[in-house]
């Protein structure tokens, strides 16, 4: 590799926790996660040859936080109505920033969980929160995954029948680590 | 085949809901999903290559299994190595002792699960004792900056940050704090 060309380059979304943050980077063949913490970086490598699914869940969090910002925001603006003295200038200030918080929020779009599955795992892409950037990740990835596994061919998603998807569930298949529950066979058969 | 779950309530999705434009609703938990899936959810993983037993006197045999035929040398310590020893990585083909060694020593960039940061380290020593507070401690902390910067100069940093600023810009502070606790020692000795 030539000195000084970059070997990876960074993909949308980001989690920053206390002291930490997470980061997904694009490599020549694979999807890097890195999680920095402190004064140390762990990486998970996800190859493009092994990626199967990508499986993005909406969730409500955009919806829960405006409610939040939008209380925070008539509590503030209700006491600064209320209020003569000089902390009327202090409550329009922070009705003023969950007012700019809960647009930012809003305009963010939807919020969502991105979880990426391979014959051994599905790791959850925790820098995804939201769909936008999720979006724009698959369709970043898509073109480097079908360089690696090929074009999809359309009859591999013509549903099959029940008994097929039965003998496909006795094989050991990957699951989150949260989820323990799995459907039985019987629960797909008529 | 591989099978497809909710990654709310775990149910097994169906065909119907992959590769669609708009959301689909899990039939389980009614979450709203979407499921981009590629060929390799489709493909049986590939059946690995067995070692083969020497079948003639003149044949190369494997390095760690003198009764199994060589297949290729390691391409880094030119060991023959059979099938079952060859581990391919990058297009490489490595024995499991120069895997492990590589791993050690931290050649196999693609290997590295951590790496420690020195630069952010030697940085954060630097800046703390900037604060009003802390300002005393920059007699420690500025030679263990500049003690950092030095020593992990060419230690591996971040895999995705190639940059040497931080190192740099921690070796200034340093030696800046250094400076001018020298001069301050200087001037409390001379008068």
């Amino acid at each position: 590799m030539p000195r000084g060309e970059k070997v990876y380059r960074r993909l949308p979304g980001r989690e920053a926790g206390f002291l930490s943050y997470s980061r997904l980077w694009l490599g020549p063949d694979h999807l890097l996660l890195a999680r920095t913490a402190f004064f140390s970086e762990e990486y998970k490598r996800f190859y493009f040859r092994d990626i199967q699914a990508i499986v993005t869940r909406r969730t409500e969090h955009r919806e829960i936080l405006n409610l939040i910002f939008a209380f925070i925001t008539i509590v503030f603006g209700v006491l600064a109505v209320f209020t003569d003295s000089g902390w009327r200038a202090f409550l329009l200030v922070m009705t003023g920033i969950f007012v700019f918080a809960l647009i930012v929020n809003w305009l963010r779009g939807p919020t969502c969980v991105c979880h990426v599955r391979t014959a051994v795992q599905t790791e959850e892409l925790s820098p995804l929160k939201r769909f936008r950037a999720t979006h724009k990740l698959i369709e970043r990835l898509k073109p480097n995954i079908e360089k690696a596994q090929g074009p999809l061919a359309p009859e591999l998603l013509r549903p099959k029948p029940a008994v097929v998807v039965a003998a496909a569930l006795s094989e050991p298949a990957a699951q989150p680590a949260s989820h323990a529950s799995q459907p039985s066979a019987n629960d797909l058969l008529p | 085949m591989s099978v497809v779950t909710c990654t709310k309530c775990g149910f097994v999705l169906s065909e119907a809901m992959f590769n669609q434009a708009d959301w689909s609703h899990c039939p389980s938990c009614s979450s709203p999903l979407r499921v981009e899936v590629f060929p390799a959810l489709f493909s049986a993983p590939a059946p690995a290559q067995p070692a083969q037993l020497l079948v003639s006197e003149g044949e190369a045999s494997c390095f760690y299994h003198p009764n199994k035929k060589a297949v290729l040398p390691c391409e880094t310590c030119g060991r023959f190595l059979c099938a079952l020893c060859d581990v391919e990585l990058n297009g490489q083909h490595l024995c499991p002792a120069c895997l492990a060694s590589g791993q050690r020593k931290g050649k196999l960039s693609n290997l590295d699960n951590r790496r420690v940061l020195y630069d952010s380290l030697a940085l954060t020593l630097a800046l703390t004792p900037l604060t009003v507070v802390l300002w005393p401690f920059s007699l420690i902390t500025a030679p263990a900056a500049l003690f950092i910067a030095i020593r992990y100069w060419r230690a591996p940093g971040s895999l995705v940050q190639r940059t040497k600023t931080r190192l740099i810009l921690a070796m200034f502070l340093a030696v800046a704090q250094m400076v001018g606790w020298g001069i301050g020692f200087w001037a409390i000795f001379n008068s």
